[in-house]
């Protein structure tokens, strides 16, 4: 069962999404978050991926888009603790250098970090 | 003795993946490997996906068949077929990555980096993507050696 926790702080919005990230998820998860980002200036945009359990090309389709949203703004988007599994679909399609990567808090930028 | 599965259902986005689900729950039985699983769910996955999203115009939810051949200890064949547009396009693609920012068209490049081989070919008015890997002996559950012919077909897959 999918699970998604979109949280703002002080400009900046972490999103936690617990599941597959899949076909069958990613237009209406793709509105929810570019809601969440409209509604209130987010300078940044944390993805925690620790509990998502399968990712596919529509997934990867997902991510890049927010990246490219984020970055064209002058903001940034963080993936948080991708999975084994994240990471290893990721690898497949040579993506793992395109996105920034934060293991932990202490990788995050100050200002970013709950 | 090869082992042969079948199940069918509906070109939806939750059809779709139910499916590659179910086959993989179903390899289970027989390989001994979650890495290997996991490969096969995602190019599975990628396979019928591809179905949904080219083979039936928008208005119209056509059919999608998987049908798995395992030859245990040996190898592993999947051919997903649909009744749908022929895909031209994909019997001379080359498999690619693509540019970093493309925010689709990996499915083919996944597929194809996940098996040994695969084809796409048009047999009257079926489509079918064929797939094969062999599959090392030491990846095969030890248990898995005797014949079996499992079929099961329903129009929602969510069974």
């Amino acid at each position: 069962m999918e699970k998604t926790v979109i949280e703002q702080r002080n400009g900046v919005c972490y999103v936690t999404y617990s599941g597959e990230l899949t076909l069958e998820v990613t237009s209406q998860l793709k509105e929810r978050i570019e809601q969440a980002l409209e509604n209130e200036h987010c300078r940044a945009l944390v993805m925690d991926l620790s509990e998502t359990v399968f990712l596919d090309s529509s997934g990867i389709g997902f991510l890049v888009s927010l990246n490219k949203k984020m970055r064209q703004n002058d903001n940034t988007f963080y993936l948080y603790r991708p999975s084994t599994q994240v990471r290893k679909t990721l690898s497949l399609v040579k993506l793992l250098e395109y996105f920034s990567i934060a293991e932990s808090e202490e990788e995050l930028p100050e200002e970013i970090a709950g | 003795m090869a082992v042969e599965w079948r199940l069918a259902g509906w070109a939806t986005p939750e059809q779709a993946r139910e499916i590659a689900r179910k086959a993989v729950a179903y390899l289970g039985r027989y390989i001994d490997s979650s890495d290997l699983l996991y490969d096969f769910e995602l190019a599975l996955t990628e396979a019928c996906a591809n179905v949904v999203v080219h083979a039936y115009s928008e208005d119209l939810i056509g059919s999608l068949e998987l049908r798995m051949r395992l030859e245990p200890f040996v190898a592993v064949e999947f051919e997903i077929a649909n009744w749908g547009e022929p895909f031209w396009g994909l019997l001379q693609a080359e498999p690619c990555p693509g540019s970093p920012e493309d925010e689709s068209g990996r499915g083919l490049y996944i597929m194809a980096n996940l098996v040994d081989s695969f084809s796409f070919t048009r047999k009257g008015e079926k489509n079918i993507l064929w797939m094969s890997k062999r599959v090392k002996d030491s990846l095969w559950k030890r248990q898995s050696s005797s014949s079996e012919t499992a079929s099961v077909t329903s129009p929602t897959a969510e069974s």
